[in-house]
């Protein structure tokens, strides 16, 4: 498979349409992690969208080094920041919406996934900003703290705990449910 | 379990994909990194004594920085400063002519821009634009602790730039002394300056 690198070059050479090559590779995974973190899906598609065009105007100061992955992703953590900033309002994602991020084919107990459903939002909705972030980074996308630094900005034992704390606000939130 | 639904993939209309490289394709191209300069004393000397033929001229991004200094130095005194209660900023300046002398080579493609913002209380104050991407952490400006006044240069290629201050990580604001952009629902409060050639 071609290298993100490679795609960015052929794109800076003047080949717009292989832009589409990283789209297809990062767009649906970035709307799931911004539905988190925005909390609707209509907020998260938009800031997905806003940041691959900013990501494409910026696209001559990304540096090999760095995955493009992370890159992308520092550009759509700051993105959501500023849409939360400005007030955008967490809805609940049910039960409406909550289809829509869930796959069709993993519907085996629909009762119970969403009950599931209800109490994974309203818990992610307790968190601070930082904390969601910190866990969703962490827990869900998998990056290492020192990947989460690069992203967020943050000091890593800050990021420690963050998660930690998160954690602990998140088994007291869903007490009873043991499911963290 | 929890995390295994969180982890779940989501099922993204590819109309929206088909949007977004539409708007790619209307895009103007990708723009090239700007040129940080950082105005350095001994530098700023060390040009002093190229200009007047101490030592060979050369036309790499330091020399252009020292003479950004330079001509930063000369020209700050005569800007206008505008009072908006507890940030305050003198106008983006755009600083042409002392660059020309030493690096007439790249004179037509980049100006020097000053950005100054005097915010006394903030503890970090950073300049983001379309230049970088909105990246907020990329171009931190450098405070001067005397009078709480925070600044940057920039080799900017002519055009319209927006740009906003970031200030301690989180408070977008505009430049107090410079064009407001039109508001926008999802964009912080920017300000525009448009070099010329």
């Amino acid at each position: 498979m071609e290298s993100d690198a490679a795609v960015v070059k052929r794109v800076l050479n003047g080949e717009v349409e292989a832009f589409s090559i990283l789209v297809e590779r990062y767009f649906d995974h970035y709307v799931r992690f911004a539905v988190h973190l925005v909390g609707n899906r209509e907020d998260a598609e938009e800031v997905v969208q806003d940041t691959f065009l900013r990501a494409y105007r910026a696209l001559g100061r990304y540096e090999e080094r760095e995955r493009f992955g992370a890159w992308l992703l520092r550009i759509l953590v700051n993105r959501a920041r500023t849409v939360s900033a400005m007030g955008r309002r967490r809805e609940k994602l049910f039960p409406d919406q909550a289809d829509a991020v869930l796959p069709e084919t993993a519907q085996a107990h629909p009762e119970e996934r969403a009950a599931l459903r209800e109490e994974m939002a309203r818990a992610l909705d307790q968190l601070g900003r930082d904390q969601r972030e910190a866990f969703l980074l962490h827990y869900v996308e998998g990056l290492s703290y020192e990947e989460i630094a690069a992203v967020t900005g943050s000091g890593i034992s800050a990021l420690k705990m963050r998660v930690k704390r998160s954690c602990e606000r998140l088994r007291e939130i869903l007490q009873g449910v043991n499911r963290v | 379990m929890l995390i295994t639904e969180l982890r779940a993939p989501v099922a993204v209309d590819p109309a929206s994909k088909c949007r977004l490289m539409d708007l790619i394709r209307e895009a103007s191209a990708p723009a090239a990194p700007p040129v940080r300069l950082v105005p350095n004393r001994s530098r700023a000397l060390a040009a002093i004594r190229r200009m007047r033929g101490d030592a060979p001229r050369t036309s790499s991004a330091s020399t252009l920085a020292t003479a950004a200094g330079i001509a930063l130095v000369m020209l700050v005194g005569l800007q206008d400063r505008v009072d908006t209660g507890a940030v305050r900023s003198r106008r983006a300046v755009v600083i042409g002519d002392s660059v020309a002398s030493v690096a007439s080579a790249i004179r037509d493609t980049l100006r020097i821009v000053q950005f100054m913002l005097t915010a006394p209380a903030a503890s970090r104050v950073a300049l983001a634009g379309d230049f970088n991407g909105w990246d907020p952490r990329e171009i931190e400006m450098a405070r001067d602790s005397r009078d709480g006044r925070w600044a940057v240069t920039l080799a900017l290629a002519p055009g319209r730039h927006s740009y906003a201050y970031v200030v301690d990580d989180t408070q977008w604001v505009r430049d107090p002394a410079g064009m407001a952009a039109e508001p926008n629902d999802l964009a912080p409060p920017r300000s525009v300056i448009v070099v010329t050639r």
